[in-house]
């Protein structure tokens, strides 16, 4: 469904990000990636929808390369979010701002794709709010439900536990579990393996312009070396589990 | 040649006022000046390349404006000589010459404010300010209102991204964007206000309060001595403003 | 000397007629302590935070407080009414926002608490100094401030408050933004300043708080849910299973046993 072909990209100022990435993604995967602070994990989000483009290779989305079509295109594909709030939400209620997606898309009923968006999120009792009288979390859980108001085959969120505490956190599981089930491809980039590893079918390890890792979690745990060398740490709780006879990765319901 | 703020500022003053004096075609003149002066004057080139690629943006956007509207004048005002167009428009002689007037004199304020403020980092500003005897809280104001309008091209452009990476192609065209822009400014506003209230409780949280003194790195800019040059165009300004008053007097 | 800080009822609305934002809350926190503050948001952490910088009291005209609190010898009733800093530091959940935004570099921005507490000379290139080092920045000293990234830029905002070294430290979630090894740079600072520090500070998680912490306060709607140690803290986690991203560290504890947290365990969590 996503390809990365042989992806080289440096920003202007010279510092390269990648260097021939090779990556694919079948439909219906979850995908959890990780990676230090500044291997490029916003930057592969932003690859996605042609945000930004590779200096060489090809991205391929849903059979679109990224080459060739506009951000607006491609959005029909795949919808990403970003970190911050406050660079995304500019309508003045709640429900203006999920139904931006399914208008600007030309769905059909965007107001009741929006609804049913917000239903997902518990943010439909808020509806008519004005978006900054919610609080940062539900801010943050609004950008979330505007991406999956658009209804496309694959989602992309860019740190989608930072700002929430835990009953949002499992609002976000629940949503997750949702939107698994009806067969959406999801990439999440987050530095919470605590949360998402439970989720994920595979998680990708981004280090030095390269992918170093992309298997299963629980292959991960096996042979934690590629972490290791990425700079990032398996949660302590992970760590803990195979001390207590536990599995180190849990099943999710467990 | 250097130029401290406080001479920038007052060259600055002097060209607004110049505009206000002078006939348009001598302000399409001094506009074509002040673009050259961008490139060939160290003291008014741009800070960073942000700042260089926001001002010809900017320029050229003000540009079209003022071609959009002397040919909207030409096309309404009724007076003067009317040369014919096709479709029984007329175009006068008297609505493009005050489209003209007026947009000429746009572009010299612009491009007058663009490069001062595109060669004069903040801290610098607040500095002479200070140095000049301004109460230090109007300082902190002034710096954190610049300090907003200084992201706001940022922040557009990512809202924009948002927008376009869900389905909206709002840099299609100049007129899509235009469109955009007045739709999310009032959401950007706000989200400004809060971040300001934020951010002054942050300064006061940091021992900053009224009657501290800011403090700058360096003394090489001046303390706020009035130099020849400052004095020159302060009485240069003044010599304009008096032309103006007897211009109107003499009516 | 690092204050002890006692708080007693305090209740705080933000104005007339709002929903209670600490309700009834009494806690008492020991000189030299590092306390983690932990809860879902809106159960007033901020609000306790800030009350303590004293922001509120000086901002907020319009809350009614009631109750008092004593931070070291000084007492308020109800809540301290101008901000106490630089005895207390506080450090804002937005490291962004925190930031001055008129300071050209990273060093300067440092020694804006100290230019407004009059600090200059010698004494201000020392802690200066000695702050760039203790957050690692060193090597960013003189980069822009907005040129900064997230995990830099949360630094920065601590050290800028650490240069004024406060004796009571309140922050407001200090590692939102850091991943694992800035975490542990953090763990390694609030550590240093053990003893000579009295430390407070609000988390959403909870490893981080394992890592650091002597005393846990669980808080929700206002009031103090639970008050104890980490041991007590592992042994009751069940019951924040709502409030708190705990599911797994229930089930590792509950392996352990409900008593005493294993020494292997003990080891791993102050890595």
């Amino acid at each position: 469904m996503i390809q990365f072909d042989n992806i080289s990209f440096r920003y202007a100022h010279d510092i390269e990000v990648f260097r021939d990435l090779r990556v694919g993604i079948a439909a219906g995967e979850q995908i959890l990636i990780v990676g230090r602070n500044g291997a490029g994990k916003s930057t592969f989000l932003k690859l996605l929808n042609g945000i930004v483009r590779p200096g060489s290779g090809d991205v391929t989305v849903g059979g679109l390369s990224t080459q060739k079509h506009p951000t607006s295109r491609l959005a029909a594909e795949v919808s990403v979010t970003f970190q911050n709030p406050a660079h995304q939400i500019f309508a003045s209620t709640v429900l203006q701002e999920a139904e931006f997606a399914p208008k600007s898309l030309r769905r059909k009923n965007p107001r009741e794709r929006a609804q049913e968006a917000l239903r997902l999120f518990k943010l439909n009792e808020q509806a008519k709010s004005h978006p900054y009288d919610l609080s940062l979390a539900h801010r943050k859980l609004l950008t979330l439900a505007s991406a999956v108001a658009a209804d496309t085959p694959a989602l992309a969120f860019d740190e989608p536990s930072v700002n929430l505490s835990r009953p949002e956190q499992l609002i976000l599981l629940e949503a997750f579990e949702v939107l698994k089930k009806s067969g959406k491809t999801i990439l999440i980039v987050s530095h919470d393996l605590e949360l998402f590893l439970p989720i994920c079918t595979r998680v990708l390890i981004l280090n030095d312009g390269k992918a170093t890792f992309f298997d299963a979690p629980e292959a991960l745990v096996r042979n934690q070396n590629p972490l290791r060398r990425s700079g990032v740490r398996l949660p302590l709780v992970h760590r803990l589990r195979p001390y207590c006879g536990l599995s180190p990765i849990p099943h999710p319901g467990a | 040649m250097r130029f401290d703020v406080g001479e920038k500022l007052s060259l600055t003053l002097f060209l607004l006022l110049l505009s206000i004096v002078l006939p348009w075609h001598l302000n399409g003149v001094l506009f074509l000046l002040l673009v050259l002066f961008r490139y060939a004057f160290r003291p008014f080139r741009p800070v960073s390349d942000a700042s260089r690629r926001r001002s010809s943006a900017l320029a050229r956007y003000l540009a079209i404006v003022v071609l959009l509207m002397t040919i909207v004048n030409g096309l309404l005002i009724k007076e003067g000589t009317l040369w014919p167009l096709p479709g029984g428009f007329t175009m006068s002689s008297e609505g493009v010459t005050f489209g003209l007037r007026t947009g000429m004199r746009l572009l010299v304020i612009a491009m007058s404010l663009l490069l001062f403020f595109g060669s004069t980092p903040i801290p610098r500003l607040a500095q002479f300010l200070q140095s000049v005897g301004w109460p230090v809280q109007l300082v902190m104001t002034l710096l954190l209102t610049l300090h907003f309008i200084d992201t706001v091209p940022d922040r557009v452009s990512l809202i924009f991204t948002a927008q376009e990476a869900r389905g909206a192609p709002v840099r299609a065209n100049i007129l899509a964007r235009t469109k955009a822009f007045f739709l999310i400014l009032s959401p950007l506003l706000l989200s400004g206000i809060v971040e300001s209230i934020d951010r002054s409780m942050a300064l006061e949280l940091r021992g900053f309060h009224g009657g501290a003194k800011l403090s700058f790195r360096g003394d090489e800019t001046s303390r706020g001595r009035m130099t020849m040059v400052s004095m020159l165009f302060l009485i240069l300004s003044i010599l304009c403003i008096v032309w103006i008053i007897l211009r109107w007097l003499l009516q | 000397m690092a204050p002890s800080v006692s708080i007693r009822s305090l209740h705080y609305q933000y104005f007339d007629g709002a929903p209670f934002a600490l309700k009834d809350l009494s806690v008492h926190i020991a000189s030299g302590s590092c306390t983690a503050l932990l809860g879902p948001s809106g159960a007033g952490k901020t609000t306790l935070l800030q009350i303590l910088s004293g922001i509120i009291g000086a901002q907020f005209t319009t809350g009614k407080a009631s109750g008092s609190v004593l931070i070291g010898d000084d007492e308020f009733r109800p809540i301290p009414q101008k901000v106490l800093f630089p005895s207390v530091g506080y450090l804002m959940q937005d490291a962004s926002v925190q930031l001055s935004g008129i300071k050209e570099t990273v060093e300067e921005e440092l020694a804006f608490a100290l230019d407004n507490m009059g600090i200059d000379g010698y004494e201000r290139r020392e802690r200066v100094s000695q702050a760039l080092s203790r957050l690692d920045l060193g090597r960013l000293a003189n980069r822009r401030p907005h040129q900064l990234s997230g995990g830099e830029l949360q630094r920065t905002a601590l050290a800028s408050i650490l240069v004024a070294r406060p004796s009571l430290l309140v922050l407001d979630e200090p590692v939102n933004a850091l991943d694992s090894l800035g975490q542990q740079r953090m763990v390694n600072v609030l550590r240093s300043l053990k003893c000579s520090t009295t430390v407070l500070f609000a988390d959403s998680g909870i490893e981080f708080a394992l890592a650091v912490a002597d005393t846990f306060l669980v808080m929700q709607g206002g009031s103090i849910l639970f008050s104890g140690t980490r041991n007590q803290f592992l042994n009751s986690l069940d019951s924040f299973y709502d409030l708190l991203p705990v599911n797994q560290w229930s089930e590792v504890v509950r392996k352990w046993g409900k008593t005493t947290v294993h020494p292997r365990v003990a080891g791993l969590l102050s890595l």
